[in-house]
């Protein structure tokens, strides 16, 4: 019987995954740097104002996030209220992750170290390697680079014909954790950016605002 | 979380609604424009500001709200309109870049954001229902009696009467190092606030096209 329960937990897991990118063809290893990936937020980005949302369970919270590269290559991330109230200001470089102000509220040693991952996925801050392997999805249309680093399995979907990136994906080895899509692209920069999480209640929704 | 805040926003709104509330501590301060006086006879300045909020039906203005933080060099800037008519009905609608509005009526707060509306019972909820109290007093000029919120300093150029307000209590001190508060001297109505944040950020609030007492129909206080 025990036996049973966990062949059927880890073909449900495997299942989950195997369903998830079964639309996925392995090509090849490759060597990658991470300037091929297009992200919005390397290559001349300098700063951008989103209307946002945080949902985390029950809580909702929305406002403004801007998000600046500053002249030492860090990124600074500042979440106000629409009434003008910051919430939280963190900095980002590279994996370095730190706290310049946040409200007590919300200042969680959980939430911070969920806040901080999906920001430093989302501005491509975190440690890859230069292998990757190449997959392609099943109609060609994006070029989906596989990195593999520390136990995770991180996705980048490039389109093939803009070579924008359109979505980032961090699985574990048996189910995704997070993704994040990149959308309404206007000038190759998304208006629209969704940060989903599989294992935890909680999703942040960015509106570019054009000012 | 959102209704904390909220809270506060809300606390914030109804600051300039009663010139009454400035009747609380006359203390401390500094302001840095130094063609600012300070108001030595508080009392008559306050008796001027309550006898002048008496005859407030309803107020219309547009704002301009300005957000300096300290990593941008310039503000974020964001305009709409707010309403307010007797007793403690308000809208604060936010129209450019986004649209976002606050409406109070009845001890009910909805919030609507784009599309999205959602509505907080003020009186089943015990903070809420504290603040609700706190508005109401604030409104009828109650608060006077009310010396625990704020130290407050007066001054005074040849355009305004400037009031600083320091917080005194805990909720509003988590978030808010000072807040000041401008008066046109030619009609005493609110024409700037200034919100200065823990971290040393700060918000400000212009208000312009100011209208007193013109007609405004009960609907404008609900969204839908």
């Amino acid at each position: 019987m025990k036996n049973f329960l966990f062949i059927s937990i880890l073909l449900l897991l495997c299942s989950c995954r195997t369903i998830r990118h079964s639309n996925l063809q392995k090509v090849e290893e490759q060597k990658i740097e991470v300037a091929q990936l297009n992200s919005c937020f390397k290559n001349n980005f300098t700063k951008v104002l989103f209307k946002s949302e945080i949902n985390i369970y029950k809580n909702h919270i929305s406002g403004l996030t801007l998000i600046k590269l500053m002249p030492d290559n860090s990124y600074r991330i500042n979440f106000i209220t629409e009434l003008g109230l910051k919430i939280f200001d963190f900095e980002i470089k590279g994996e370095n992750f730190k706290v310049i102000y946040c409200i007590e509220k919300m200042n969680k040693k959980k939430l911070i170290q969920i806040l901080k991952e999906d920001f430093t996925l989302l501005l491509l801050e975190n440690k890859l390697n230069n292998k990757t392997m190449l997959y392609k999805n099943k109609n060609n249309s994006e070029n989906v680079f596989r990195f593999h680093v520390n136990n995770n399995y991180k996705y980048y979907y490039v389109d093939n014909e803009s070579a924008r990136l359109n979505k980032i994906e961090n699985c574990s080895f048996f189910s995704r954790k997070v993704s994040i899509d990149f959308s309404d692209f206007k000038n190759n920069f998304p208006n629209k950016i969704d940060i989903l999480h599989y294992n935890i209640k909680l999703n942040i929704r960015l509106n570019k605002i054009d000012k | 979380m959102n209704k904390g805040f909220n809270k506060v926003v809300i606390v914030i709104l109804f600051l300039f609604l009663s010139n009454s509330l400035f009747a609380s501590t006359p203390l401390l301060n500094a302001i840095n424009d130094t063609t600012f006086k300070e108001v030595k006879d508080t009392a008559a300045l306050n008796k001027l500001l309550t006898d002048m909020s008496k005859t407030i039906q309803t107020l219309e203005s547009d704002f301009v709200q300005e957000k300096y933080l300290s990593v941008l060099t310039e503000s974020i800037t964001t305009k709409g309109h707010f309403s307010f008519k007797q007793k403690n009905l308000i809208r604060w609608e936010y129209t450019d870049p986004f649209v976002y509005i606050i409406v109070i009526k009845d001890g009910k707060m909805q919030i609507k954001d784009e599309e999205k509306v959602t509505n907080f019972d003020m009186s089943g909820n015990k903070s809420l229902s504290i603040l609700n109290q706190r508005m109401s007093d604030i409104i009828q000029g109650n608060i006077i009696k009310n010396k625990s919120e704020f130290d407050s300093k007066y001054f005074e150029n040849g355009n305004f009467y400037f009031v600083s307000l320091v917080p005194k209590s805990k909720g509003m001190k988590d978030y808010f190092n000072g807040i000041q508060i401008y008066f046109d001297k030619k009609d005493l109505t609110v024409s700037k606030i200034k919100m200065i944040e823990l971290s040393g950020d700060y918000s400000i609030i212009n208000f312009i096209n100011k209208k007193k007492n013109t007609i405004i129909s009960d609907e404008k206080f609900s969204v839908y």
